[in-house]
């Protein structure tokens, strides 16, 4: 018997039978069953559909739970930028800043005003101005010591939102940004902490989203104190507000340079130097020992402070080179004391010396 | 009132797609029943047999396969059914060797056969032939060439890939051939 043989009889062997009328009506019975079971949403279906939750459900508490997760946050934060918006829109604003101590008593810090184009700090007696001159913004600023300075400086708020910013930074308090969480803290508030921050700021908002208050609050002893208060008034600019330092003005119409009354000290401490030079290339030691003289006296007029460069420890090393060179050694060495008071690194001027001068042979090769 | 979708969902297994249950018996009471007279012989054990694959399948009705729609020779819903039928008639089977009640060999092919094809003698032989090899060969002999099942179809019954099934039934026809070479040489001559 060979494969197909084997095959065949196999295949013979199928038997022609029927199923029994009873068996039939025994299985459609449980067909029937079973579709009356299946038409009840209940059992043997997965749970999504036991609950009863179809496609729109299931959409309806995604779009719900994305809602309730980042709504409020949107909510507020569209309101931020609505009243930084208002506040750029607003000609001027001028910000109080107050630190607030633990018995709730507040001492100013900082008076502020915010026009469109100009920005003027009073900061714990210094004047600082910042305002658009030929399309670039330039700072003044009039410090106690009657310094006044002229420099470009960015610091002129350009957008409403960083001008927002701006306040909450000026009380030291936060930024706004995407990375800090906004929630209200009722009667109008929004409550803007940082993550990991021991300090958060509390926006308050009158009707319309105007800002009135920024309140910078620290974490202490287990609760929220305010630290800093920032009051926020709008009103109209005047020229008065911003007008610039005097001293500025007048630098405005005499020089381009960088500093202000720097700049005429500056040129005559330069006529100053080259007097000096050419004196101690001649060895001329009593004219060298007068320019020095004149050259402190116009340090001394304009209140010229140690530190602003080598000019002043200049005088005071050709001054110890003309002393010692006229053979008044104590007052050489009371001279060099002062060079080195004035210069930026002191021990620097013995090198120059060694190197220029010699004015002390006896201690060179020490 | 059966809750209906526009759209099929993602977790409802096409359920569009399956057949009712209606269908399922209709489309496959008679090769199931063949199956189980094939196996125990014509009669109301078979029947009885097909009754509970039916009653097991709508059990199991979620794990149902869809049919093939464009496959008339892979058919993974009559595959299922013969899994299950596979394992009560292997129920009854281990039954019978318990307590044996009638000659185990003499129901094997004891259903009507094609008529004039087969006498009962050599049906009886062909039974006795095909208990004698293993289980597993003989099954794929019955499923190969009585039910006309596919190597796909057999090997979603046994468990095993189509190449495997089919050196399988290379294996049970070498086997056949050779224990079955003494009866039907002399049947011949």
């Amino acid at each position: 018997m060979n494969d197909s043989e084997l095959i065949e009889r196999l295949g013979r062997t199928r038997p022609t039978i029927t199923p029994s009328a009873t068996l039939e009506q025994r299985v459609t019975q449980l067909a029937h069953a079973k579709s009356a079971t299946l038409a009840r949403p209940v059992s043997g279906r997965p749970l999504i559909q036991k609950l009863g939750l179809g496609l729109a459900g299931i959409t309806f508490l995604i779009v719900g739970g994305l809602i309730a997760a980042f709504g409020p946050r949107l909510t507020y934060a569209n309101t931020l930028a609505r009243a930084a918006e208002q506040l750029g829109r607003v000609p001027l604003v001028h910000a109080t800043t107050y630190r607030v101590g633990a018995n709730g008593a507040e001492s100013l810090i900082s008076d502020a005003y915010y026009g469109k184009s100009q920005t003027k700090l009073t900061y714990q007696n210094e004047v600082w101005l910042w305002q658009k001159e030929n399309g670039q913004d330039v700072l003044y600023a009039q410090l106690p010591s009657k310094e006044v300075w002229r420099d470009r400086h960015p610091a002129i708020t350009q957008t409403p939102q960083e001008r927002l910013s701006l306040f909450a930074s000026l009380g030291k308090a936060i930024y706004f940004n995407e990375s800090f969480r906004l929630f209200p803290a009722g009667n109008g508030e929004i409550l803007v902490e940082g993550p990991n921050a021991p300090r958060r700021c509390l926006v308050h908002l009158e009707p319309h989203d105007r800002v009135t208050l920024l309140e910078t609050q620290v974490w202490d002893r287990g609760a929220w104190h305010p630290a800093l208060r920032t009051r926020l008034e709008v009103g109209e600019s005047t020229p008065a507000l911003f007008a610039p330092p005097q001293a500025a003005q007048e630098y405005k119409r005499e020089y381009k340079g960088m500093n202000l009354l720097w700049a005429a000290y500056d040129n005559q401490v330069k006529a100053l130097a080259k007097q000096a030079r050419e004196a101690w290339e001649r060895q001329d030691h009593p004219r060298l020992l007068g320019i020095t003289d004149q050259w402190l006296a116009v340090a001394e007029a304009q209140q010229v402070r140690s530190g602003y460069g080598l000019r002043l420890a200049d005088v005071w090393l050709y001054r110890t080179a003309a002393l010692r060179s006229l053979g008044r050694l104590d007052e050489a060495r009371n001279a060099l004391e002062h060079a080195k008071r004035n210069h930026p690194t002191g021990e620097e001027v013995i090198s120059i010396f060694r190197e220029e001068a010699d004015l002390f042979p006896k201690n060179k090769g020490r | 009132m059966t809750r209906r979708y526009p759209i099929p969902l993602p977790w409802s297994r096409t359920t569009s797609l399956r057949l009712s249950p209606e269908a399922l018996s209709e489309r496959y009471l008679t090769v199931v029943l063949r199956y189980a007279a094939v196996r125990l012989g014509a009669g109301p054990e078979a029947e009885d047999i097909a009754t509970e694959v039916f009653v097991a399948a709508y059990a199991a009705w979620h794990r149902c396969p869809t049919p093939a729609p464009d496959s008339n020779e892979h058919d993974p819903v009559r595959a299922w059914l013969f899994g299950i039928a596979r394992h009560k008639v292997a129920d009854v089977l281990r039954r019978r060797q318990r307590r044996p009640e009638a000659p185990l060999l003499e129901n094997t092919l004891a259903a009507p056969f094609e008529q004039g094809v087969l006498d009962a003698e050599e049906a009886q032989q062909l039974g006795v032939l095909l208990a004698s090899l293993p289980e597993d060969q003989g099954e794929a002999l019955r499923l190969k060439y009585v039910e006309e099942l596919s190597l796909v179809e057999i090997g979603l019954i046994l468990r095993r890939s189509p190449a495997a099934v089919g050196t399988l039934l290379h294996r049970a026809r070498l086997a056949a051939r050779e224990r079955g070479r003494t009866y039907f040489e002399e049947k011949i001559r």
